[in-house]
């Protein structure tokens, strides 16, 4: 068949339309990761100057993830799915297990073991980080693993070296870094 | 040399096809989704998919979620190629002009 070369460029224009719906789809996690990185930066900050309001920045964070979680979901679900018994099925499940049961942990540790709201704080931030480390290597997502330890080293160094300053340091290198990561990702796609 | 596919080439089957080679090979598409997305009433799109079907290019999955019927559609790997290689063809016409 032959056509004119402003037919050939209409078509592309169609697929390009046609794609951009699936991608914003297909990437709309992103927009949790982005959501938890403004609340970790704003909150943090304001917690080094309003000292004290320190924890509300987890529960927040927790419940915007959780309910992102079930809005992102439930959008999906009616759009697209993961074919059964495929092998993408079966790491969704198994990361759905692994959030599930880390969660858990850090509720048992939580009650158990710390005393100070840093404390939580920074255990907050490093199993969201092991989180994203565990889900960077099996999504094979190398901006992942390398977000997740940069800012679980930081966060350390911020806890050990400086406490006085500790929310500030995490809104910085904490919450910014989970911004950078989801606009980064977003464009990439 | 990349060859335009007269069937993948219908604007309709076009838009059918662009939505599906964007999503992964392990997901699918429900037919309300394709519908919205490609902006076909329920006899146009089913029509399509049958022809797409027939060729091979997609796969139907026809099953009950929560007691509701759902149909689900996916690419297969003949017609991620026979799409791929259409839109080559298409990019050739523009970049030979």
């Amino acid at each position: 068949m032959d056509i004119s070369r402003e037919e050939a460029q209409e078509a592309l224009g169609a697929i390009d339309d046609a794609t951009k719906t699936s991608r914003a789809l297909l990437r709309s996690w992103i927009v949790g990761v982005f959501v938890v990185g403004v609340i970790w930066t704003v909150s943090f900050a304001a917690s080094q100057f309003l000292p004290e309001t320190p924890l509300w920045s987890m529960s927040e964070s927790f419940l915007v993830g959780i309910a992102f979680a079930i809005y992102w979901g439930r959008r999906r679900l009616i759009a697209i799915r993961v074919a059964p018994q495929s092998r993408l099925a079966l790491l969704h499940a198994r990361l759905a297990v692994f959030y599930g049961v880390l969660y858990l942990f850090f509720m048992l540790w939580q009650i158990v073991l710390l005393r100070t709201a840093m404390e939580s704080a920074l255990l907050w931030i490093t199993v969201i980080m092991f989180a994203g480390i565990i889900t960077g290597v099996w999504l094979k997502e190398p901006v992942l693993i390398g977000c997740g330890i940069a800012v679980t080293v930081l966060s350390t160094l911020g806890y050990w070296l400086i406490p006085n300053y500790f929310w500030l340091w995490v809104a910085v290198f904490a919450g910014l870094p989970l911004i950078g990561v989801s606009l980064y990702l977003w464009k990439r796609r | 040399m990349a060859v335009l596919n007269e069937l993948i080439h219908q604007p309709a089957r076009l838009r059918i096809m662009a939505v599906l080679a964007a999503i992964s090979p392990e997901r699918q598409a429900t037919f309300g989704f394709l519908k919205a997305t490609c902006e076909l009433t329920d006899g146009n799109l089913g029509a399509h998919l049958r022809r797409l079907e027939e060729a091979g290019y997609v796969t139907i999955v026809k099953t009950f979620v929560r007691q509701k019927p759902q149909t689900y559609v996916a690419i297969t790997d003949a017609g991620r190629a026979a799409f791929e290689e259409h839109r080559v063809a298409l990019q050739a016409i523009l970049d030979s002009a």
